[in-house]
């Protein structure tokens, strides 16, 4: 869908296309942004100074390799270029950030499970180092891939790996009960 | 079935391939092999089918975010601030004084003609041999897939676009300075304001009354037409003298051809020229088909396909055929620049279905179902 998006925006200045394509990225975008300056309003200036400057040049999308690492590397720099300037500067290291507003859950129209089971998934997802929580989040929820979320944080490809994995190892643990019951039962 | 939870050794090792996998999976980059393994060993170790599935259900929930935003309040309060913001930069462009169009850094102060001329039934009328043409003593004549700029004994200055030829006179002499074309031109006409500038083409003559314009009159296209970017432009119809068409910026006047099938001479046998004018967009949108082709764009905005395919047939030295009727019912849009014949028709299948085979010179399009 976001390729004929793109092609209307660019080739037809179309800004019903435009605001559809806005739609459907600003929730996300708005989500990274928070994780840099844990302020609402910064948050969604942040990410419309960023659509802004991509309708400007709208007439050179098509040069832009990988939409979604523009739009995340912009609201990054923009975000980071914020803290810089601002006197009460923030710790921009991800490794340090709260990340306490990503909520990951089961989602009950694809798998029943018992409410004691969802709260230890939440906890365990809740309960993951942030830069790992990010990155899973990414992964999971905006639906980037490993080597889009590197590029994005500036890391490499098998540090983000790396961190999947350990937020995978957290769920099995956390699991590992239930795992055992459901084993039993089937 | 009696093997508890890691109690084996096998179990282990599997455990940690079967993370290692899940991994790869979540960002995107197992490999075929790697996924079909990873089936094989969920199926061996079926505990591990729920740590799968709940993964995969697993979905962010805008609801319990920090401060309580939902997901669509944000979207449109957030495009609300934005819209606004869209259109007073693009007012303030339009405002910004001295701002030229991209054609503008090339045509300066002079008043300037785009003129395709097509179909040019003119051509076969024998026009070429009669009086038109007497004033005519050199021609050039720009093949497909090549453009060409010349510069006029007046310092009048030509592009060329592909297909198409200029008849011109070595020197200018008398009261007028004659020009006829056969396909598409852009000119940039040197002042002379005793001496106006008429331009042939198809059907049409365009008096040049300080201005830029565009005129196009392929002749294997069933229109001529003449769009004028800024200032005036005089059109007149041949055989109609009385039929005399001021075009004002931002116009196009778009004349139709009787059908080749009924002869050269149906049109003055009582067939009136039928033409229209309509609005094209300001000048200096990077996008406007008239202009784009001077600096090799290839633009279109909302044409047939059939016309489409001519462009594309001019601009690539290739024979396009349309193996599907439906597809000569489908409007296009589009600008290219730098692309090859195949990413065009790659971004053009995007959002008009077809298929397309490519040998040498020629390119069918299929039905793609």
């Amino acid at each position: 869908m976001q390729p004929i998006l793109l092609h209307r925006i660019q080739f037809e200045n179309d800004e019903l296309a435009f605001r559809e394509f806005y739609e459907a990225n600003v929730f996300r975008l708005f989500q990274f942004a928070f994780t840099f300056v844990q302020n609402r309003e910064l948050s969604e200036e942040i990410v419309n100074d960023v659509f802004l400057k991509l309708w400007h040049k709208r007439g050179r999308i098509d040069q832009i390799e990988n939409i979604s690492v523009y739009l995340y590397v912009a609201v990054k720099n923009t975000a980071v270029n914020y803290l810089r300037q601002s006197k009460n500067r923030l710790d921009t290291d991800l490794g340090k950030q709260a990340v306490h507003h990503f909520y990951l859950s089961p989602d009950p129209e694809q798998l029943l499970v018992t409410d004691e089971l969802r709260r230890r998934i939440e906890a365990a997802i809740e309960g993951l180092p942030p830069r790992c929580k990010l990155i899973f989040k990414l992964v999971k929820e905006d639906g980037l891939s490993a080597a889009e979320v590197a590029a994005i944080l500036s890391i490499s490809y098998k540090t983000v790996t790396t961190q999947l994995t350990i937020a995978l190892r957290k769920l099995e643990e956390v699991l590992k009960p239930s795992l055992q019951q459901h084993r039993m039962k089937v | 079935m009696l093997c508890p939870w890691n109690s084996m050794t096998e179990n282990l090792m599997n455990s940690s391939r079967i993370i290692e996998l899940m991994a790869k999976k979540l960002g995107k980059n197992a490999s075929l092999e790697e996924l079909q393994e990873l089936e094989r060993l969920l199926a061996e170790n079926p505990s591990y089918s729920l740590l799968e599935e709940i993964v995969g259900s697993l979905k962010g929930s805008p609801e319990h975010f920090e401060r309580n935003i939902p997901e669509e309040e944000l979207a449109d309060s957030g495009w609300g601030r934005l819209a606004g913001r869209l259109k007073e930069v693009v007012n303030m462009e339009d405002r910004r004084p001295g701002r030229m169009p991209r054609i503008g850094r090339w045509v300066a102060a002079a008043a300037v003609v785009v003129v395709v001329a097509g179909t040019a039934l003119w051509y076969f009328r024998g026009d070429r041999n009669g009086s038109r043409m007497r004033y005519a003593d050199k021609v050039v004549d720009v093949g497909n897939g090549h453009r060409s700029k010349i510069i006029l004994s007046d310092g009048t200055a030509v592009w060329l676009n592909a297909g198409s030829r200029l008849y011109y006179p070595e020197v200018f002499t008398g009261g007028k300075r004659e020009v006829t074309l056969d396909g598409e031109g852009f000119f940039d006409v040197a002042k002379h304001v005793d001496m106006p500038f008429l331009v042939h083409a198809g059907k049409i003559t365009i008096k040049v009354l300080g201005t830029r314009f565009n005129v196009k009159a392929y002749r294997d296209e069933p229109a001529v037409s003449t769009t004028l970017i800024s200032g005036k432009v005089q059109v007149m119809m041949d055989g109609e003298p009385d039929k005399k068409i001021v075009l004002s910026p931002n116009e196009k006047l778009t004349v139709m051809n009787p059908v080749p099938d009924t002869g050269v001479l149906q049109d003055r046998v009582g067939n009136a020229l039928h033409y229209q004018v309509q609005g094209v967009p300001k000048a200096g949108d990077d996008s406007l088909p008239e202009t784009a082709w001077i600096e090799n764009r290839l633009a279109f905005s909302n044409e047939p396909f059939e016309e489409v395919v001519r462009m594309l047939e001019r601009r690539y030295d290739v024979q396009i055929e349309i193996g599907d009727e439906q597809l000569r019912e489908a409007h296009l849009s589009g600008v290219f620049e730098k692309e090859t014949i195949r990413q065009v028709l790659d971004i053009l299948k995007m959002t008009t279905k077809f298929k397309y085979s490519i040998e040498g010179k020629k390119v069918r399009l299929m039905p793609d179902l």
